[in-house]
């Protein structure tokens, strides 16, 4: 865990000084380097299975199902059924679970480090309406060494990040200067100090350079109109804050900036109210319908396609791109997971958790079934898809599962 | 002088805490039941740094230069920890927070009024160095050292880059808003005796304004620590007197109070007719009210009706209609500090079908006939029931569904009729004066304390607990 740290608490000034913008080129693949991108998709609070499951091995969608929305995309799918979670349980520990399988550092970080070395971004991690209840184990799926990650939420900010530097020499001269001076200051100041402090300056030190990175690199990005007309955090503008993200999620994928995107949509124990689909009762609410309770079960299951259909909006956006290097669709170029953090919501239970995977060069077009694994021997999949050399994920000790390549 | 005895007497009921990183971590995998605080004796706090935070920092860059950050741009959220933002072992610097510095500092550094900090021409190279050293003292709260000033005058001279001298300075600034020196409160110290650290004058003056008054210190309290009268008892009175009677303290309980009983949440939860003009409504009303009653005791809210405001029945509900079940946890864990486990896994949560013909109140009452659910909910919903005249938005309501209100419920056991009759309960109950002090205390010094059971203090009692001495 403390590896990276050390690494750059040694070697943090200079690191933060030295010029290293002229590394920030996209390089050129190494011959085992599948030059793949991720995108990780969260919805929560479970599913209700019955009104889920597709048919299969060959996937079909029954009418008015939570996937039928992702019917154009059959294709490119391939969704797991029966997946249970290593350790996880219940709303706190599948979501905390989820993505880390136990680990201190979540999937998307975890990729992130490995593909996003020499990107302005090692990765963007967006979030829609996830942090009214402040950062915690409710609230956060991605994490570093033990520290959560704090999804951006304001799709304008995410912009502005990407697109809003103007060019001008003289103020990124300023800018170098400046962050030249706050590394020598917080070097300086960790003298003296207790371990845990010193810690927390090192975590600033790798701030600074992630600032400057995304402050210097290069990307062949070009600004797309910027999203505005809308409060990222009204629950009525949920659904415009969920495609602006998206899709700036897309377009930094697709032009360079990073290897590595993720979209949060809300939270576990969601109290989003889809108002714009006639709900009046939250969405966390809607997940504990009694199965007798027609109405309430309709409108979970509307809620749960609406969702299905943000996926699809990605996906429709990566099919509709071109990748630079390869001439394919930036869909066959991009790993697409969409995970959830429970299985039923009703039961609190983390086994039959309804994760569905896209794209990327899987073999797709199948539901695979998946009892009896758990989700680190998923991730570990992906891991080495993705061209990493894990042989485990987490603090699993499963292999790669063939069934999924 | 009765003030400075009280602080005196208070002072020293730190506790100790695990300071194993490693088990802190855990902190944020864990399921925010709060630390026993029942088994902790006392001892000195760690030596640390506290990262401001994001109310710290607003209220520190309103205070030196007049300006609402918000207009700029937002901050991350940060984690929370045990229901609290202000966590000090939690807050740190990601890249994101760091990027969002960033654009605030150069944002206003470039355009902040600097005559306060500036009475002569930059033409004269001595105005440099005195503007340097003013601005420095006010926004890192204690002077320059003579290397440090060094460096700062060099950095505004390379920032200028052709263009005025002034810009050079601006640029200056915007590096000392980003710095540690700044974002970071020091609670780091001089080693006193074996191993035992005091915060120096600078510290202390820094430590008295972010408890008493949630900002940066004043010109005079920098001054008072200039001049060493933090050091002795009497110029410490003088200035906990000074600052006890400054209307900072009531805005400052006022954010004690809203962070207790979480109502920042107002702010996002999705009501049923809740408009945003509302919300801010609501918001600007509870914190009016309580506002004016800050030489109060908790009890004292509650008797003036706090527990039907309703800006706190808002936070606290269900997108539509009463949800005991929401105000029944929020009495048990944010006004008695009793922390409830979440509903446990494997059992079937799936609601009770929705019967128009029956009230809230009916429904919810399944809950006691399953003994799964009843174990936690014979704590939860007898006091959330006190609230069934009240729908989503704090109004009264005479009928649930076309029938009758029942709002008579039990604290543990005492009964009571409705809101009033649950809060006159709790005024008198000596969980409430406890559990706020727990709560104060956890607010103030960013970290969990042991809190004994204690007669009830006024609101402003914590302000005044002080303790120098570190680890």
């Amino acid at each position: 865990m403390l590896s990276r740290r050390t690494l750059f608490s040694r070697t943090g000034a200079a690191l933060v000084a030295a010029p290293f913008c002229s590394l920030l080129r996209r390089p050129a693949h190494a011959d085992d380097d599948p030059g793949l991108r991720l995108l990780v998709l969260f919805s929560p609070n479970g599913t209700f299975h019955d009104h889920w499951r597709p048919g299969g091995p060959e996937l079909s969608f029954p009418a008015g199902s939570i996937l039928e929305p992702l019917a154009a995309h059959a294709d490119d799918l391939l969704v797991l059924d029966g997946l249970d979670f290593l350790l996880g349980d219940n709303h706190e520990g599948g979501m905390a679970d989820m993505l880390t399988a136990g680990g201190d550092t979540s999937f998307d970080q975890h990729v992130a480090r490995a593909l996003g070395a020499e990107h302005r971004f090692e990765s963007l991690v967006l979030g829609v309406q996830t942090s009214a209840w402040g950062g915690n184990v409710q609230t956060r799926m991605s994490y570093r060494d033990g520290a959560m990650v704090t999804p951006d939420d304001d799709p304008l900010h995410v912009w502005s990040r990407l697109f809003g530097e103007v060019e001008d020499p003289s103020l990124d001269l300023r800018r170098r200067s400046v962050l030249d001076h706050l590394a020598r200051e917080l070097d300086g100041l960790k003298r003296g100090l207790p371990v845990a402090e010193r810690a927390r300056l090192d975590d600033h030190l790798d701030a600074l350079r992630d600032v400057e990175r995304a402050l210097f690199g290069t990307d062949a990005c070009s600004p797309t109109l910027s999203p505005a007309g809308f409060d990222p955090w009204n629950n009525d503008h949920f659904p415009d804050t969920c495609a602006a993200q998206i899709d700036l999620a897309i377009t930094a994928l697709a032009c360079g900036s990073t290897p590595v995107a993720a979209v949060q949509m809300s939270h576990t124990v969601s109290p989003v109210t889809m108002t714009w689909l006639g709900h009046t009762q939250g969405h966390h609410t809607l997940s504990h319908a009694n199965t007798h309770d027609p109405l309430s079960v309709e409108a979970f299951v509307q809620a749960e396609r609406w969702f299905a259909a943000q996926v699809g909006r990605a996906l429709d956006g990566l099919a509709a791109r071109i990748d630079p290097e390869t001439g394919q669709r930036l869909l066959d170029r991009t790993l697409v997971l969409w995970a959830k953090e429970l299985g039923d919501g009703r039961a609190h239970t983390c086994e039959g958790v309804p994760w569905v995977l896209a794209g990327g060069g899987l073999s797709t077009g199948r539901l695979v079934d998946l009892v009896g694994a758990t989700q680190d021997a998923v991730l570990t999949t992906l891991c080495q898809h993705l061209g990493l050399e894990d042989t485990r994920f987490g603090r699993g000790t499963a292999g790669a599962l063939e069934v999924l390549r | 002088m009765t003030r400075l005895s009280a602080a005196l007497a208070l002072a020293a009921l730190a506790c100790a805490e695990v300071a194993d990183p490693s088990e802190r971590q855990q902190d944020t995998f864990d399921t925010g039941v709060m630390d026993d605080i029942e088994s902790c004796p006392p001892a000195p706090l760690p030596r640390r740094l506290r990262r401001l935070s994001h109310r710290e920092y607003r209220h520190a860059m309103a205070d030196l230069f007049d300006v609402d950050v918000a207009m700029y741009g937002s901050l991350a959220a940060d984690p929370t920890v045990d229901g609290f933002d202000n966590d000090a072992e939690a807050l740190r610097v990601g890249a994101l927070l760091a990027d969002q510095y960033r654009s605030l500092a150069e944002a206003v550094a470039l355009s902040a009024d600097l005559s306060p900090w500036r009475d002569c021409s930059l033409e004269d190279p001595d105005c440099l160095d005195a503007t340097i050293s003013a601005l420095a003292r006010s926004v890192w709260r204690r002077p320059l050292n003579a290397e440090e000033h060094d460096e700062l005058t060099t950095l505004a001279v390379e920032l200028t880059l052709g263009g005025t001298r002034e810009h050079g300075l601006r640029w200056m600034l915007a590096a000392l808003l980003q710095s540690p020196h700044f974002l970071y409160r020091s609670e780091v110290g001089i080693e006193d005796s074996d191993g035992i650290y005091i915060l120096d004058d600078w510290e202390k003056a820094t430590a008295l304004s972010f408890q008493i008054w949630g900002t940066t210190p004043d010109e005079a309290l920098l001054d008072a620590a200039a001049t060493g009268r933090l050091r002795t008892d009497d110029g410490l009175a003088q200035e906990l007197e000074r600052m006890l009677e400054d209307p900072r303290v009531d805005a400052h309980l006022t954010d004690l109070v809203e962070a207790w009983l979480h109502l920042g949440q107002l702010d996002t939860v999705s009501r049923i007719d809740l408009t945003q003009e509302a919300r801010a409504d609501l918001r600007a009303g509870i914190r009016e009210r309580v506002q004016a009653m800050t030489d109060g005791t908790p009890s004292d809210l509650l008797r003036a009706g706090l527990l039907v405001d309703p800006a706190l029945l808002t936070t606290h509900g269900v997108p539509e209609g009463s949800g005991p079940v929401q105000r029944g946890v929020m009495v048990r864990e944010l006004l008695l500090c009793e922390p409830l486990p979440p509903p446990p896994s494997g059992i079937d949560t799936s609601a009770p079908e929705v019967d128009p013909s029956q009230t809230t109140r009916q429904q919810v009452d399944q809950h006691a006939s399953d003994p799964a659910c009843a174990a936690c909910h014979e704590h939860i919903d007898p006091l959330g029931f006190a609230f069934e005249h009240y729908d989503q938005l704090g109004h009264w309501r005479d009928h649930d569904h076309g029938l009758p209100i029942d709002d008579s419920g039990h604290l543990d056991g005492t009964p009571f009729e409705g809101a009033q009759g649950l809060a006159l309960l709790l005024a008198s109950d000596p969980r409430l004066g406890t559990c706020y002090l727990q709560t104060a205390r956890r607010w103030l010094r960013g970290r969990p304390t042991c809190t004994e059971t204690t007669p009830e203090l006024p609101l402003q009692a914590p302000l005044r607990e002080l303790d120098w001495s570190r680890q």
